[in-house]
């Protein structure tokens, strides 16, 4: 079966790899926010090219990357074809009855460029460690505790229950429900997704017994220490200021040049 | 209820689930310590309905069950757990954590442990299972036989004077099931252990109590309760081919070959 293991990269060496995970996460995502917040699609630009240097810097496989992009693609194509004929303002050409603005073809453009950004910085982020450091991450931040057992236990079963759907089709298709639709295949496939429901259902049961024959009591804690050093916070403290440095350059520029 | 120093006492335990299925009729049964006790019968005798009773995981309807002297009620179920380990048939439901050594180190951090000893149970667990090396793994990447090994070293780690394993061969390759067999054999611990497999129990068990539609129907030496075809035969088990060959002599074999 195929996996989809974000952390498939995990081994190898960067500088984001040997970034400590807390302040990694920490600081990539204040360069997400900061570039969320943005409205100049000037300075948009600049942090759509930073988040692709960033990428570089990681050293993770682009073909990787640009194989994860795709949905995001998918998402930003439909925005940039409805949004300039929905949105008003200064016509610049039109279709029949819709008008296609320059308001709104730059409003498609700062979410595409945001979108972009936002999803290419998961990769230095996510993308150099396993998982597993994520939620470790999770904890040490006094994240809730129950927010991290969520995230815990939905990556483990995410591959089981993968697995499962796909012994489910398999045996669907085994009894001949295939390419023709007619009612009775529909029924089937209702029936076989109950039966996984009800099958879902059943397995939290066990695991939660397995859980508290161990002595679970509401809380789950892991051991291991990460230990941060200066040049994790040398790396933090440039992520950051690059953030704080973009909507500098958004003020300036919105007075010296004017807003768009 | 004297217990005579025993363990396990069960005395007339009946369990029925909420959908009506009597699983347990009047089971008794007494576990002496150190003892290697097989829990035999087909599937849905009741083999799984009992274990998750001996650890409090289902709370008793009727009878009595006392766990290394303590009766099983909610003020003792806490510290029975911590002494009495159950591994699960099926791993995907005993290996929850996202590595090995979290999975492992889980019951002995519960059991609050300091860090040192945690990290010194997980070491051993894993050298006890044979697995060292694996701390880091993920359990979506390992093999069946060694996802099993796992499940048994995360009850391990707790240091439990009794274990409880539901079908701990199941679905194991003959290699893979004479590795677990071998290391069953090496625990040191009070175990019951729930199977069909009747010659892995010949080989790991002095004792045997057959179960069948939630009764007991039979207690005592594996040698007596397990060589004979015609028990076993009439509680839907299979008759090993070495049973069939030397009837009651299998078990000499058996013990020689593993
Ligand atoms: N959660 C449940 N709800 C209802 N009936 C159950 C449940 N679990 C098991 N049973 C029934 O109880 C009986 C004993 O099951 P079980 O203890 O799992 O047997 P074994 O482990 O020996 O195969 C079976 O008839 C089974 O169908
Ligand atoms: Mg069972």
């Amino acid at each position: 079966m195929s996996h989809f293991d974000i952390d498939e990269y995990a081994y190898l060496e960067s500088p984001f790899h040997s970034f400590d995970p807390r302040a990694k996460f920490v600081s990539v995502l204040v360069l997400m926010f900061s570039i969320v917040l943005l409205n100049d699609i000037r300075i948009l630009t600049a942090g759509l090219l930073l988040a692709v240097a960033l990428v570089l810097i990681s050293r993770i496989p682009l073909l990787f990357v640009m194989g994860r992009l795709k949905w995001v693609a998918l998402f930003v194509l439909a925005v940039v074809i409805v949004l300039p004929f929905s949105v008003s303002g200064t016509a610049l050409f039109s279709v029949g009855a819709l008008t296609f603005t320059k308001e709104g073809f730059l409003q498609a453009l700062v979410i595409s460029v945001k979108a972009f950004s936002v999803v290419l910085l998961i990769f230095p982020m996510l993308a150099t460690m396993k998982f597993v450091s994520f939620i470790k991450a999770l904890e040490k931040l006094h994240v809730p505790n129950r927010l991290v057992q969520m995230i815990t236990l939905t990556y483990r079963y995410i591959f089981v229950l993968l697995n499962e759907i796909q012994r489910t089709l398999r045996s669907i298709e085994s009894r001949g429900y295939g390419k023709r639709t007619s009612i009775l295949g529909l029924k089937n496939l209702g029936t076989a997704i109950g039966m996984l429901l009800v099958r879902s259902y059943e397995r939290g049961g066990r695991i939660f017994d397995a859980m508290v024959s161990r002595g679970y009591n509401g809380t789950m804690e892991t051991l291991r220490e990460f230990r941060i050093n200066s040049k994790d916070w040398a790396k933090a403290a440039s992520i950051v200021a690059v953030a704080v440095l973009l909507h500098v350059a958004a003020f300036t520029s919105s007075i010296y040049l004017g807003a768009i | 209820m004297k217990n005579n120093g025993k363990p396990m006492v069960v005395r007339n335990l009946s369990y029925r689930y909420s959908d009506g299925t009597s699983a347990l009729e009047d089971v008794s049964f007494e576990v002496s310590n150190g003892d290697s006790v097989a829990l035999v019968g087909p599937n849905g005798a009741g083999k799984s309905t009992l274990l998750l009773h001996l650890n409090g995981i289902l709370s008793k309807q009727t009878g009595s069950i006392e766990i290394l002297g303590m009766p099983l009620e909610r003020k003792n179920v806490g510290s029975i757990r911590k002494r009495v380990g159950l591994v699960f048939q099926d791993p995907e439901d005993q290996l929850f954590m996202s590595t090995v050594f979290d999975d492992i180190a889980f019951g002995p951090i519960n059991m609050g442990l300091p860090e040192e000893q945690v990290r010194e149970r997980v070491r051993w667990a894993l050298t006890e299972v044979g697995l060292n090396g694996y701390e880091d793994r993920c359990p979506h990447h390992l093999s069946v036989g060694e996802k099993k090994k796992v499940s048994v070293a995360t009850v391990l780690s707790m240091g439990p004077e009794i274990i409880l394993l539901d079908e701990p061969t199941s679905n194991l390759d003959p290699l893979a099931r004479r590795r677990m067999i071998e290391m069953l054999k090496g625990l040191r611990a009070t175990k019951l252990i729930a199977s069909h497999n009747i010659e892995m129990l010949l080989g790991i068990c002095d004792r045997a109590i057959l179960l069948d539609n939630g009764r007991v129907v039979a207690d005592g030496k594996t040698a007596d309760v397990l060589t004979d075809p015609e028990l076993l035969r009439e509680h839907g088990l299979e008759v090993p081919m070495l049973v069939k060959l030397f009837g009651s002599d299998a078990l000499d074999v058996i013990r020689e070959e593993f």
